[in-house]
């Protein structure tokens, strides 16, 4: 299963995360690997306001996945860690150098706050998906044409559930100003008219899940998606096959040239396949090396060496 | 007046043979003193058949380009299609034939003579292709690593996509027909929907079946197969050269040189099918562009 949406706890470049936030992070990481989780991208949320270090490449994407795969996968070897951009769109003139950045992350996605940055987002940009806070309700009305315009073109709309399960239990992280009741009516009325625009397609469910209590195990987000009105192959979809999709389409823009070759051809997870080679000065020669494998590893290479012993 | 009135002239031509009658009617039918007359006769001049002016439908025939002799029909590319129906058909009767041998088979009865029949249908042997596949290696090399360096993944993928797969081989790791999923073998044609392999028979014709004893009728065959690129994503590997300078990595192959035969590197590409259905010629000057990604998988 995926969950394509652990939050980063930083929301700028200044800050660095403390070791608790940490600690808190790769709990919730570990938690939903135990819930049955193994491809987790963790969010890194920012405003569009917020500068962007593009002069240097290195600097752009502050999530240290490094350390975290090196602290988690040793113990966990079926996890799959990716990071992910969500970029809060209000005035879409100001967005810019989206090329630069992509290469950094695996998936981009974007929260459009007004209808004209949500009609830019699925006309021009070249993102994978687009996330709404459903918190609050929304301003505008989703219209049928503009988001399903949006999924013909593979963009995918999520749903993140942590905002209807973190309430007055005790592990709430919203400000006590706006009432829990609130959020989960909006939460539901925002769902609804989603499921409504989209026609049930194209939906992704994904945590945004800040601390390990937040997270559920999918029989009870498809039992969620089941009251919301989908049925249970599209429910089933919002977990598995769309959130793959997303993140496929998110890979291949990285490692591919116009989905046509991609780097790396492990037979399980060709697409989606990730390798990291530890930070050499050359930086641009190591993006290719990562993929470099001895000849006897691969199984077309053992057919070749096989002849030339003849 | 100016007019020349050439179509006029041109017409009356046929009828008339001198000059000065066809100029003398063109004159009374548009001058004021003459009889403008609405009308031009056409005269039928019986022997203009035979005096060498040449109809007005008539029309040039050249006896070469109206009929192509059987020998210039054949093209390499109606050959080679013609070579490949026929080695399908073949590979077809074979595979009946040992599904018949094996229907009636007792435990003391001679094994089906498979090299000899291989000979006699004419079925392409995978060894017979694996110098075309040291071709394609070689060629790879020079188109990736013209230097001796190893580029950027942003300078290779544009390559690679624009390169010819004649000679590759490759490996199917993921299909809509799960049957394909494993095939290998080289690239003998790459057409616009399908790439025709050449694979190899028993034990390496997939890699899971190294061990196994008994094998199916196709897989004793070998020959070509035709993968469709639909839905279908093909795996490859290029062997990193020798001479190639990796900075970084020279104490490592030191080490490696001590385990076996020098061992050698390769870089292992994925290429999606779905994203490749154009004619490799139509392929080297094209410009891809990215879709949704939801027909991949």
């Amino acid at each position: 299963m995926f969950d394509l949406n652990v939050p980063w706890p930083i929301n700028n470049y200044t800050t660095k995360p403390t070791e608790s936030q940490l600690v808190g992070l790769k709990n919730t990481i570990v938690t939903l690997y135990a819930l049955g989780y193994t491809h987790i991208a963790i969010n890194f949320t920012i405003n569009e306001a917020i500068r962007i270090p593009v002069g240097s490449p290195e600097q752009i994407n502050p999530i240290n996945i490094e350390y975290l795969t090196s602290e988690l996968v040793p113990k966990f070897p079926k996890l799959k860690l990716f990071t992910r951009l969500t970029l809060i769109v209000s005035d879409p003139a100001k967005l810019q150098g989206l090329a630069k950045i992509q290469s950094q992350f695996d998936i981009l996605a974007v929260q459009p706050v007004n209808e004209k940055a949500l009609q830019l987002c699925t006309t021009n940009l070249d993102i994978d998906l687009i996330s709404f806070n459903f918190a609050t309700k929304l301003p505008f009305f989703l219209k049928h044409k503009t988001i399903g315009s949006a999924v013909e073109k593979g963009i995918k709309f999520e749903i993140c559930y942590s905002t209807v399960v973190s309430g007055s239990i005790g592990y709430a992280v919203t400000d006590n100003s706006i009432n829990v009741q609130l959020i989960k009516k909006n939460f539901f009325n925002n769902v609804l008219q989603l499921i409504r625009s989209s026609r049930s397609k194209g939906i992704v469910i994904s945590s945004g899940a800040s601390q390990p209590l937040q997270t559920r195990n999918g029989e009870d987000i498809l039992t969620l998606l089941k009251t919301l009105g989908l049925d249970q192959s599209r429910a089933k979809a919002c977990i598995t096959l769309n959130a793959e999709r997303v993140l496929v389409s998110g890979r291949l823009r990285v490692k591919s040239y116009k989905q046509t070759i991609s780097a790396g051809n492990e037979p399980e997870e060709a697409l989606i396949e990730k390798r990291e080679v530890k930070k050499e000065p050359d930086q641009k020669k190591a993006n290719t090396l990562a993929y470099k494998k001895r000849l006897g590893d691969s199984s077309s290479g053992r057919l070749l060496k096989k002849q030339r012993r003849k | 007046m100016d007019r020349k009135n050439i179509l006029e002239k041109h017409l009356l031509s046929r009828c008339y043979d001198s000059e000065g009658i066809i100029s003398e009617l063109l004159e009374t039918r548009y001058s004021h003193g003459g009889d403008q007359k609405p009308i031009l006769i056409f005269r039928s001049r019986g022997s203009s058949e035979n005096d060498g002016k040449k109809s007005l439908l008539h029309r040039e025939t050249t006896t070469k380009s109206q009929s192509v002799s059987v020998e210039r029909r054949k093209t390499a590319r109606v050959e080679l299609r013609n070579y490949i129906k026929q080695t399908t058909t073949n590979q077809k009767k074979l595979v009946k034939k040992v599904q018949a041998y094996n229907r009636t088979k007792t435990s003391h009865s001679k094994p089906f003579p498979i090299d000899s029949m291989l000979i006699h249908y004419k079925i392409p042997r995978y060894e017979d292709f694996s110098n075309l596949g040291g071709l394609w290696q070689k060629y790879m090399q020079d188109l990736l690593f013209p230097n001796g360096v190893v580029p950027t993944l942003g300078t290779i993928l544009p390559k690679l996509s624009s390169a010819d797969y004649t000679g590759c081989l490759l490996t199917v790791i993921q299909s809509k027909n799960t049957n394909l999923i494993g095939v290998r073998g080289f690239v003998v044609c790459d057409a616009q929907f399908s790439f025709i392999l050449c694979v190899p028979r028993n034990e390496d014709s997939k890699e899971w079946n190294e061990s196994k004893t008994n094998f199916s009728p196709s897989e004793m065959i070998g020959g070509f197969r035709m993968v469709s690129k639909k839905g279908t994503l093909f795996a490859f590997d290029v062997i990193l050269p020798k001479n190639v300078e990796n900075e970084g990595n020279t104490e490592k192959n030191e080490n490696e040189e001590d385990d076996d035969e020098e061992e050698e590197e390769c870089i292992g590409f994925t290429l999606i099918g779905s994203r490749f259905e154009f004619r490799s010629v139509d392929r080297s000057g094209k410009k891809f562009k990215g879709h949704t990604a939801d027909d991949i998988i």
